[in-house]
């Protein structure tokens, strides 16, 4: 195999696959990039078995072949190159050649035999969706998902193409967010899957802010294609929870918020809280939320911020954190917030079809 | 109050605290069951039901409970039923057809093997065991329904791994099922090993995948957290997914020191079954039976001799049985007499003498903890400091030997009457006062003996 390719083209590709990778690897084959040359395109590939991702580069092929490289030292070298043509001569020993401008080096590859198989880009459904519009949505969810992995549905966002939308739902038992976006689909094609949270990162990296996205179901697993990247993963094997269970049915009070001045001054009092006592009390009067926080040992903070709010006054208590998280990952100027009293759910809303639902904590 | 009675009322509490939605979404749906051993359990309809009801009602609920007249230390558990089953014993049903998918085509044992030699058939029951063994029984016809978690706990040898490794055995007869027994320094190292090498995950699946998890000597958890830690996740993960526990320890949860409260608690839920010293039936029994493993039968007077001689646990019991069985095969001219095993077993019978107890050792321990004289121990003065240590040093004779009343009446220069009167005295109050019991018990440790195996 030989091959001429540009460094920014090449750097480029290989980080868009090499996060995959895992970082401390049992199998050695795992930390190598799959690189197949064909003609003008060179395709790269990494997997640690749940996840693959493949992307394709323009190459001036020279000779056709495929070979597997270590991708992170490949990728430090390239790095340091200073010369924009790249040439690499890869031997039936799968011992890689580099040169670029002064430099030269020897890479030792593993045989492509050893590389485990990636799922090709097919599935009897394929569902398209704007890539910026995807990104957004799991922006939006992937933050509430559960990290305890006792819970292994929670450990994902679940996707549901239902009733010609897409439904996006992540919870970790205290708190859930939801966000819908409509697209088109055959009613056979309705389905749910969970996509678990390193492949929610990963599409996050790589997902541009237009163009199209591909979603191809597959037994067990989704393939994401986005122009000349591929991701695919495994799913989380379970169903997922009846979430709207969880979604109150209606509030008595509605409270419109200025979403930057609230996230500020909350991120303010929670300056004074600490991982173990972070309870911080919201109390909503005329047009006025107080925010306070008292934790033993270290003090007190208290904040006010200006609201439009005419009803009851309700006093409730949250984890300071699972009010800012969805507060950071939506745009909108005004945010809503749906109260009945101090121990009922909360919900928060916005401009979008969003919904988040917060659980009170209470305190003895 | 019983169970339906004290959820109604707890009910209404919540009704009025909680808006109707909620009320009608979160606790409508909750069926209780009843209470058991301080818990009341009540069951939901799925895991995420559960989840959601642990992460945020819990308080709630154990408040209203409380408010309606439910004992201060009630604690409240949330189950998942999965068919319906029989509803007082919400664990006792058959296992769910959902969790059966996940099992892997044959059975299997991960970690260490299991010995084949410890099965339900090779062991021997008397009174000091058979409840444990009922219990062993009872798991593993149903496991992770009948008691879960099972925690076994006595003296060393006396057939706590035999019991737990006997379960392991049955299950494993009706595949599929993967079974896991694992000792705890085995778990310290291998999660050492995994924390060096950066493998906690793989560690942690190897445990949490099993049906079944034996883990044995648990007590050496103790004082290392992170492990204590990483064994809590995995015990509720398996926990939540019905599958059964067995632990095994020399002590029971609550005196396990350095160990965390919240896995106290844990090892407590299920069922906490002690294995007693065998008494001498039992010993004969078990004599009997491994005799007939052998090829060599040794004359009763023979076992009989063993058996009253080597009381402390069944593995000394083996081993001199072994002997005088291996003795009297390598010598099958030379019948074995009692005064040859007795030669044949001097160190064992010297290191069971050794544990004797005398009057003075009793008389000291006593005078020590409660700061007296010896001589107080037998003085005629009568004042109530003296008279009540000095019954409890009677009592503690009386219990911990084998010595008649007039012998320990005379170390103490008193009549009979007055022995049996003190340990009358010290039974009753024992009865009574939590604090006595506490001193008794503490004393017979420190004379090296459980205080459970004399009912104390």
């Amino acid at each position: 195999m030989k091959f001429t390719v540009l460094r920014s083209k090449f750097l480029e590709g290989l980080q868009t696959v090499q996060n995959v990778v895992p970082s401390k690897g049992a199998i050695q084959i795992l930390t190598n990039a799959l690189i197949h040359v064909e003609g003008d395109r060179m395709c790269i590939t990494t997997t640690d078995l749940d996840i693959s991702a493949r992307c394709y580069i323009p190459c001036e092929g020279q000779e056709t072949g495929s070979t597997t490289l270590p991708i992170r030292r490949v990728a430090s070298i390239i790095r340091e190159l200073n010369e924009s043509r790249i040439q690499i001569e890869v031997n039936e020993d799968d011992v890689a050649t580099v040169q670029c401008g002064s430099s030269f080096f020897k890479i030792i590859g593993l045989p492509t035999r050893d590389f485990p198989p990636v799922p090709a880009t097919e599935g009897k459904v394929c569902y398209r969706i704007d890539q910026g519009a995807f990104r957004e949505m799991l922006r939006k969810t992937s933050y509430a998902a559960s990290l305890d992995e006792t819970r292994r549905v929670l450990n994902g966002v679940l996707m549901a193409f239902k009733e010609n939308k897409l439904t996006m739902v992540a919870t970790d038992g205290r708190r859930l967010a939801l966000v819908e976006h409509e697209i088109e689909f055959p009613p056979e094609a309705e389905t749910e899957m969970i996509l678990p949270t390193k492949a929610v990162g990963e599409l996050m990296r790589i997902l541009g802010s237009d163009g199209d996205l591909k979603i191809y179901a597959q037994k067990n697993q989704v393939v994401f294609e986005l122009g000349d990247t591929v991701l695919s993963s495994k799913l989380i094997d379970g169903v997922y929870p009846n979430y709207r269970q969880v979604i109150p049915s209606g509030c008595s009070e509605r409270v419109t918020i200025e979403r930057e001045m609230l996230l500020s001054a909350l991120r303010r009092v929670s300056v004074v809280t600490t991982d173990k006592s972070n309870a911080t009390r919201l109390t909503f009067s005329a047009n006025q939320l107080t925010i306070s926080t008292q934790t033993p040992d270290v003090g007190e903070g208290r904040d006010t911020v200006a609201v439009k709010y005419a009803g009851k006054e309700i006093s409730i208590i949250f984890n300071p954190e699972y009010v800012m998280d969805p507060l950071r990952n939506i745009d909108d100027d005004e945010v809503f917030f749906e109260l009945n009293d101090g121990h009922s759910p909360a919900l928060l809303k916005c401009g979008l079809p969003f919904l988040y639902v917060l659980m009170p904590l209470r305190i003895n | 109050m019983n169970a339906p009675d004290l959820w109604s009322k707890a009910c209404s509490h919540l009704k009025d605290v909680l808006n109707g939605d909620v009320y009608a979404r979160w606790i409508e749906i909750i069926r209780p069951v009843g209470i058991h051993d301080g818990r009341f359990i009540l069951n939901v309809d799925n895991d995420f039901c559960q989840t959601w009801l642990e992460d945020n009602y819990r308080s709630m609920i154990v408040d209203a409970l409380r408010a309606s007249g439910a004992p201060g230390d009630l604690t409240v558990h949330f189950s998942v039923l999965v068919a319906d089953g029989p509803a007082a014993e919400p664990r006792a049903e058959p296992r769910p057809p959902a969790s059966k998918k996940r099992h892997k085509a044959t059975a299997s044992v991960i970690a260490s093997p299991l010995n084949p030699i410890f099965t339900f058939e090779n062991f021997v029951t008397g009174p000091s065991n058979s409840f444990a063994h009922a219990t062993a029984l009872g798991v593993s016809q149903s496991p992770g329904r009948a008691y879960n978690p099972l925690f076994i706990y006595g003296q060393t040898g006396i057939g706590k791994t035999h019991l737990m490794q006997a379960v392991g055995h049955r299950i494993l007869q009706s595949p599929p099922v993967s079974v896991c027994y694992v000792s705890s320094e085995t778990l310290l190292n291998e999660y050492v090993e995994a924390l060096k090498n950066r493998a906690t995950m793989e560690f942690r699946n190897r445990y949490r995948s099993a049906d079944v998890l034996l883990v044995d000597d648990i007590q050496f958890l103790a004082g290392k957290e992170s492990l204590q830690e990483e064994f809590f996740h995995t015990f509720n993960a398996l926990y939540d997914a019905h599958k059964q526990i067995i632990m095994t320890s020399d002590l029971p949860p609550r005196e396990l020191k350095g160990l965390e409260p919240r896995l106290v608690s844990r090892f407590e839920w299920g069922l906490v079954t002690e294995i007693e010293s065998p008494d001498f039936e039992t010993r004969l029994a078990i004599l009997r039976y491994k005799q007939s493993l052998t090829r060599v039968r040794l004359p009763d007077p023979l076992l009989t001799f063993i058996a009253d001689n080597i009381k402390s646990n069944v593995r000394s019991l083996e081993g001199a049985l072994t002997r005088a069985v291996s003795f009297s095969s390598l010598n099958q001219q030379q019948p074995l007499s009692l005064d040859l095993l007795r030669m044949l077993l001097k160190d064992q019978l010297s290191e069971e003498r050794q544990k004797d107890i005398t009057f003075d050792d009793i008389q000291r321990a006593v005078a020590d903890f409660f700061d007296l004289r010896m001589t107080d121990m037998s003085s005629k003065r009568r004042p109530r400091s003296l008279s009540a240590p000095r019954q409890v040093a009677m009592f503690l004779c009386r219990k911990l030997t084998r010595s008649s009343l007039p012998e320990i009446a005379n170390s103490f220069g008193k009549t009979h009457a007055t022995v049996v009167h003190a340990c009358k005295t010290i039974q009753d109050r024992l009865q009574v006062e939590p604090e006595l019991r506490d001193s008794v018990r503490e004393l017979t440790r420190k004379l090296g003996r459980d205080p459970v195996a004399f009912h104390l």
